[in-house]
């Protein structure tokens, strides 16, 4: 017994990193043609049919085939046999990744500038950015949604153990000509924090780009505007047009990409108690800092750390900022 | 012993083929029921003390074995034992917090987690009290509001909605009291003062200072157009409006200076105080009226008159010696002129109710009472005679005017009973008919 009991233990994250490996985005997956045997409000009972997959059992059961690694680890199998009694979990069985030896975080990294032969010290090149993209496959870290991270924040959503977030800080047409290209060869996803007002500009993406990235599963979030002081006289007057500036790009976001924005970055991460204020009274759901760090489930939805990763940055360096689980005696 | 021979034989061969682990997983599916597994893997997780996965487990082996009665009492028990625990972590962090040691505050509420993900205040306080130190909490007074939080806080009471919008809540209610609220950090930039109104307050303390009331009145006005309620502001209202109301006192302009005093606000210091005085000094003011009204009619000898006029002040001041002396004095003078002319009972009536100490009242209500009782008794010998003549209403009739006059006239009493008696036996012999004689 105790083989069974350590084998499931060490083998999820063995079992999730097979799945993630070929990739699994939602939309590749192929749908099973297992029946509901049973459900409650934790989980569903299925047979699998011949064919199936953990991918093909998730996007039927739980319309998210990223989630297979949450079937494997939950059912114990590699892959589903036909015939086989399959238990599909519909709430975390970790919550927010609390175990006794610690807690998982999210590490969110963060690129501002790329390009195929940078000047900049912040910019990082084009092969550069795939060589990360490859590392972090090869060593079994999943990119997630950021309304899965904003799931697993709310403690309602349990996230691969090696998950983490990318983020560009651009309008600049880079995201998607090399960042959009990498990420989607890979079967990953990002999120890309944008100024509306620069989109369709020279040299900038465009809304039918973003539409095209929005569809491949890319969050777009808003950029926040830099604002010069306030007058004395004026705070007012001042926060009054800040507030505008939260609420006009949501209506372009539903025009354009047909979607809500939720998802807001900090002009050169800048956090504050009064945007706090205003992006929550507006439906912001998370806001997103320079700060580094990586993220527990009790982190702060409106002050998210994230990891400007740099031009210079090697790989191990970059492994230095990919810290995805904390060590706490939580007995 | 064939079926076994056979069973190793896949076994090796399997081994071979596929590797071992992969086989020894597939094995474990084909030998154990899907509800052994998860039973198993419930006892595991348990055995580790990882009771939200051994629950899923023992939840699906429930599901799946729905007459494992034992799984069911498992959760059960699971479930209490797991909220209990939490609670106690729970409460170990609060005493962390409440120390200041944050570190082993945030290692026992996830602990509470953990054994309880949905133990919500666990949560409230990893998410938000841990991870903001620096935005300090406020727990509602009586006689708060945004705008006095906000003076107090930020020197500055314009913030009112700034702090109201980060609590969301409504700027124009009420803050319910006891409520806690987060008072957040704003940058310096935030927290200067307007300048506008930084100028029309000062206005209004120089108007304030040359006693110039109205002045004061307008700007403070302008202010709270722009910040409803602003503490500052309406202190230097409500200090106007109590001196402009102090000053029509001085002049016995009290109704005005009671409309003063109500415009200043419930709690301002005094406010309650001069109202009532105000209204002493009203009531007082209507009584020397009447009293003065009093002293004119007792010049005239109109002493009913007198009577009315002091009765009522005496009824809003019972003490007030001067009315006490004019009503005496009335209530003797008329008491004295009915005793004169013979109407013995209304002047008794009168005197009784004044000091018998009074003048001579003492003597003359004996007086009276001495009268009463002779013309009680010269009655009742009327009333004999009227019954000797056989004219028994007319006797009944004067003995009740004799025990008018003298309560205690027994045989009065006596003599009218018997008359009365008679009275009804003749009326009933009237009734019945005329018998013929034997």
């Amino acid at each position: 017994m105790r083989c069974n009991k350590m084998r499931l233990i060490v083998l999820m994250p063995l079992l999730w990193a097979a799945l993630t490996t070929g990739g699994c985005m939602g939309h590749l997956a192929p749908k099973s043609r297992s029946p509901e045997i049973e459900r409650s409000a934790d989980f569903i009972i299925t047979t699998a049919a011949a064919g199936d997959t953990w991918s093909s059992l998730a996007a039927t059961h739980l319309k998210d085939a990223g989630k297979a690694w949450q079937l494997a680890a939950f059912n114990g199998t590699e892959r589903p046999s036909a015939g086989q009694r399959v238990i599909i979990p519909l709430v975390p069985v970790v919550y927010g990744g609390i175990q006794k030896n610690g807690y998982q975080t999210v590490p969110v990294l963060l690129y501002t500038a790329m390009a195929a032969s940078p000047s900049k010290s912040r910019t990082v090149s084009d092969r550069g950015f795939e060589r990360q993209l490859d590392y972090l496959a090869a060593n079994g870290y999943v990119t997630v949604s950021l309304d899965a991270f904003h799931g697993f924040l709310e403690l309602k959503e349990q996230l691969p153990p090696k998950a983490l977030v990318i983020s560009l800080d651009t309008t600049d047409a880079w995201a998607y000509d090399s960042a959009f290209a990498a990420i989607k060869k890979r079967g990953m996803q990002a999120a890309v924090f944008i100024i509306p007002d620069e989109v369709g500009q020279k040299g900038k993406l465009t809304w039918s780009q973003l539409a095209e990235m929005s569809a491949a599963g890319f969050d777009v979030g808003l950029y926040g505007a830099k604002m010069a002081t306030p007058s004395q006289e004026d705070v007012k007057t001042y926060l009054e047009t800040f507030e505008a500036g939260l609420v006009a790009p949501q209506k372009t976001f539903q025009r354009y990409l047909k979607r809500p924005c939720r998802y807001y970055a900090y002009p050169e991460g800048e956090s504050n108690d009064l945007t706090i204020a205003m992006l929550k009274q507006h439906g912001y759901q998370l806001a997103f800092t320079r700060k580094r760090g990586t993220n527990p489930f009790f982190a702060d939805n409106f002050k998210i750390k994230r990891t400007l990763v740099l031009g210079h940055y090697e790989l191990d360096r970059l492994r230095q900022n990919l810290t995805t689980f904390r060590t706490a005696e939580l007995e | 012993m064939k079926s076994i021979s056979l069973l190793t034989a896949v076994v090796l061969g399997a081994l071979v083929v596929n590797g071992c682990a992969a086989t020894l997983d597939r094995l474990h599916n084909l030998i154990a029921s899907p509800a052994d597994r998860y039973r198993k893997n419930a006892q595991a997780y348990e055995k580790l003390d990882e009771p939200q996965q051994a629950l899923v487990c023992w939840e699906v082996t429930a599901e799946l074995d729905k007459g494992d009665s034992q799984a069911r009492k498992n959760i059960q028990a699971l479930k209490n034992d797991a909220l209990k625990a939490a609670q106690v972590h729970f409460q170990r962090g609060l005493g962390f917090y409440g120390s200041g040691d944050l570190n082993n505050a945030l290692r026992e509420f996830l602990i509470a987690i953990r054994l309880n993900p949905g133990h919500e205040q666990a949560r409230d306080y990893l998410k938000n009290r841990l991870q903001n130190p620096e935005q300090a909490t406020y727990q509602v007074q009586p006689g708060d509001s945004f705008t006095k939080i906000a003076d107090t806080v930020y020197k500055d009471s314009t913030k009112a909605y700034l702090i109201a919008y980060f609590n969301d809540l409504d700027p124009n209610k009420p803050l319910l009291i006891g409520t806690t609220i987060s008072l957040p950090a704003f940058e310096a930039r935030y927290l200067v003062p307007r300048a506008d109104i930084r100028d029309l307050l000062e206005k209004a303390r120089a108007a304030y200072q040359k006693k110039n009331y109205d002045q004061v009145y307008e700007l403070t006005e302008s202010i709270q157009k722009e910040v409803p309620d602003h503490p500052k502001a309406r202190d230097l209202a409500d200090a106007a409006h109590f001196n402009q109301g102090q000053a029509l006192m001085n002049q016995k302009q009290y109704l005005a200076a009671i409309e003063q005093f109500k415009q200043v606000s419930d709690h301002y210091k005094g406010r309650d105080r001069a109202i009532a005085k105000a209204h002493r000094q009203i009531n007082r003011q209507a009584i020397n009226e009447k009293l003065a009204a009093a002293r004119k009619l007792l010049k005239n000898k109109a002493w009913p008159g007198v009577i009315d006029a002091t009765e009522e002040i005496l009824k809003q001041d019972p003490g007030n010696p001067e009315a006490k002396m004019l009503f005496s004095n009335a209530s003797y003078n008329q008491g004295k002129m009915l005793l004169d002319r013979g109407e013995t009972t209304k002047a008794v009536e009168i005197l009784s109710r004044i000091e018998p100490s009074y003048e001579d009242t003492g003597q003359l209500l004996d007086l009276a009472r001495a009268r009463m009782k002779s013309q009680a008794e010269t009655l009742y010998r009327d009333g004999v005679k009227q019954f000797i003549n056989e004219d028994l209403e007319m006797a009944i009739k004067t003995w009740k005017k004799a025990l008018e006059l003298n309560p205690q006239h027994v045989k009065a009493r006596q003599d009218m009973a018997n008359a009365q008696r008679l009275l009804e036996k003749l009326r009933a012999l009237d009734k019945e008919p005329e018998k013929p004689a034997p």
